[in-house]
């Protein structure tokens, strides 16, 4: 369970304090599918990035199973990162110099899971995911978009983490790619029964989501909440 | 990690060949910086250990039978030869025979007109009346405490063996003209000072004037001609060219300087050797020079691709590398580079060294050298690099105070030839040493050239990059 309560992250701008995220605060549920969507500069992915311990907040705290992230020492936070999230982005950052198969492998590498290990694992969540052993010889640029964001996830996924963050997945893809790429995160999500929160503009992905928010000038309410919504077809 | 660094280094091949090839020639610099560096740091420790490290003792105002005062003593010997940093004391005695009924030899040269100036000085009324009269010339007998004197380069023994020098035994060797002229060879016997002495042995000591001498250990003289205790000059040889100031000042405080007059080669050596030190040095900073430069590459390079690879530093750090993992990624490249550029400047620095320390010793030192050398004004003829008092040059033996001083002279004469012909001697030592000294450069010039980009990884912010898509 994730549970954030009450926090506000400001910045400096030159002589100004701008308030990117204003007393915000939500739970989300293990296996939860959410999405917060928002304008650009509404403090989406500054919320994503709290939530992911990439940075901290200025005020309040974020629960995530009973630990208090904005609390921990940064070698905590590394592990953390490491081992409890997963991050898929909207340009897909895979290392260029790398195959798929090797950029899934990274995140277990710093994890320091055993090398057959980590390769079996890394083999079966490309395939979990779609990529094929051709294209995971492939470095990233002999790959499609979709392709890319579908090692992305496959990467997310290595250190089985219980919370997958994703900003704006589909932002590059076209819209047939983009609807696939977010079902293979709903399936995710109720396969592994792991958390997915995913931050958009687009208001469309919202429909395959069970919980979403709204983020409007740093102020986050709840959307809506689809309880019953089952597999996306 | 490491091999996520090496393998980076084929991200931009043309980037890195051309770093390899700048870091190969700035470390194959440093090498041959290094090697020249030590050849002649060697060859300069080699000179100021065996080279312009003599003093020379004459009694004060007197040297050889010139002037007046009184002779060294083996008492004031022994009073100083315990002290620090002295290698060795040779003691020499001198001394004059006449031909006559004690002595049966005859001198191998003729008197000349060199001669007959030289005796005119004892007795001007007689030879002003009687110019056409014709000295007979003395024979010097040096009595010596060494055999090291009348060894070494341009010497040899032709017949018989040396003798033990700090006997008190009848015996000499002498030189092959007064061997030749007087029918002696090994084993036939002469008489000196009324007594019988053994040819030890037929020296060719190099020059005229040596070869018309004898020589005989120092007791033995001292005893035949009534000189006991007495020494006409002392060589003392130090460690280190270093420490000559220091004994000089040590035998002053012990003797007195009113009661000895000290003199050494050393300045006239450092003189000579100072175009090796400053080669040493130009080495050095060139040396240092070359490894700043092989660092500021690596710095910049670095600095350059942590700038470029930031978004990438940015999204490792988010799936959770540390900044600890990440720089190791980041050295293993830059020390793949150092070390393929090391592995090539190793192959530079075998090829040049020798030709490049060749040069720098040719041109900056042959000048310095050849002036200081003249400078001295001294004939170094007949020289003995192996043992300081040799007679040497003109003068004769009438004028053997004279000729005392040629002595010293002959031995900055010896030292500077010998430094001539040591430049030429110079080698930089190739081993396998040189690998280790190349592995050393790349990790200096890594270690140097990562800090500031370690730093620079440690400040990317993965939620800026997050941010910046």
């Amino acid at each position: 369970m994730i549970k954030v309560d009450n926090i506000t992250k400001k910045f400096k701008s030159g002589d100004n304090t701008v308030i990117a995220l204003d007393s915000v605060s939500f739970s989300i549920n293990k296996g939860d599918f959410a999405s917060i969507i928002g304008k650009s500069g509404s403090g989406k992915t500054t919320l994503l990035a709290l939530l992911g311990a990439l940075e901290k907040p200025t005020e309040g705290s974020i629960i995530v199973n009973d630990e208090d992230i904005t609390k921990m020492p940064e070698s905590k936070l590394i592990k953390y990162r490491r081992e409890k999230i997963g991050f898929v982005f909207q340009q897909y950052n895979l290392i260029p110099n790398l195959t798929a198969l090797e950029n899934v492998i990274l995140p277990m590498e710093f994890a320091g899971v055993k090398t057959q290990d980590r390769i079996k694992r890394a083999k079966d969540l490309l395939n979990k995911v779609g990529i094929d052993s051709t294209k995971q010889k492939r470095k990233p640029s002999r790959l499609s978009g979709g392709e890319q964001q579908r090692v992305s996830i496959a990467r997310a996924l290595g250190n089985k983490p219980s919370l997958i963050l994703a900003d704006e997945p589909t932002g590059n893809l076209d819209s047939t790619t983009g609807k696939n790429i977010i079902t293979l995160l709903d399936k995710l999500s109720k396969s592994d029964n792991t958390t997915i929160i995913i931050v958009t503009h687009d208001l469309n992905m919202t429909k395959y989501t069970d919980i979403t928010f709204k983020i409007t000038d740093g102020k986050l309410r709840l959307d809506k909440k689809k309880p019953d919504i089952g597999i996306l077809s | 990690m490491i091999l996520h660094g090496v393998k980076n280094v084929t991200r931009n091949i043309t980037r890195s060949i051309s770093i390899i090839l700048i870091l190969s020639v700035s470390i194959g610099l440093a090498l041959i910086m290094l090697l020249s560096y030590r050849a002649i740091n060697e060859k300069i420790s080699n000179i100021k250990s065996s080279i312009g490290n003599t003093i020379t003792i004459n009694p004060a105002g007197s040297q050889g039978f010139e002037g007046g005062g009184n002779p060294i003593t083996e008492t004031q010997i022994n009073e100083i030869k315990n002290l620090p940093n002295i290698v060795q004391i040779t003691e020499t005695l001198l001394a004059t025979i006449t031909p006559g009924s004690e002595n049966n030899l005859t001198s191998p040269i003729k008197a000349g007109k060199l001669g007959k100036r030289f005796a005119s000085f004892q007795n001007q009324s007689f030879y002003n009346n009687n110019p056409n009269f014709s000295p007979s010339v003395p024979i010097v007998v040096t009595g010596i405490s060494n055999t090291s004197i009348i060894t070494g380069e341009g010497i040899s023994l032709t017949s018989g063996n040396l003798f033990n020098p700090s006997s008190n035994d009848n015996v000499a060797i002498i030189g092959k003209n007064l061997a030749s002229n007087n029918n002696l060879t090994t084993g036939d016997t002469f008489t000196l000072y009324n007594t019988k002495i053994t040819v030890s042995g037929v020296i060719n000591m190099g020059t005229r004037f040596a070869n018309d001498g004898m020589y005989m250990p120092i007791l033995t003289l001292q005893n035949l001609s009534g000189q006991q205790n007495d020494i006409s000059a002392a060589t003392i040889t130090v460690n280190s060219i270093t420490n000559v100031n220091s004994v000089i000042s040590q035998i002053n405080s012990k003797l007195g300087s009113n009661n000895v007059d000290i003199t050494s080669s050393q300045t006239t050596v450092s003189n000579a050797i100072a175009p090796l030190e400053s080669i040493k040095n130009i080495s050095l900073y060139s040396l240092i020079g070359s490894l700043i430069a092989g660092s500021v590459i690596i710095l910049l390079i670095m600095i350059m691709t942590v700038r470029e690879r930031k978004k990438e530093i940015g999204v490792l750090k988010a799936i959770g590398a540390s900044n600890f993992l990440i720089t190791i990624e980041f050295v293993s490249e830059s020390l793949t580079l150092t070390i393929i550029g090391a592995i090539l400047g190793i192959f530079i620095g075998i090829l040049l060294a020798n030709p490049v320390l060749s040069t720098l010793v040719n041109t900056s030192a042959s000048t310095p050298i050849q002036s200081s050398f003249q400078g001295t004004g001294v004939s170094t003829r007949g020289i003995n690099p192996g043992g300081p008092l040799i007679p040497s040059g003109g003068g004769g033996v009438f004028n053997i105070g004279r000729r005392a001083s040629r002595f010293i002279s002959s031995i900055t004469g010896a030292g500077e030839q010998k430094i001539l012909s040591t430049f030429k001697d110079i080698h930089a030592i190739i081993n396998l040493n040189i690998l280790l000294y190349g592995i050393l450069s790349a990790l200096i010039i890594t270690m140097l050239g990562s800090v500031i980009p370690v730093l620079l990884i440690s400040k990317v912010s993965p939620a800026e990059i997050i941010r910046g898509e």
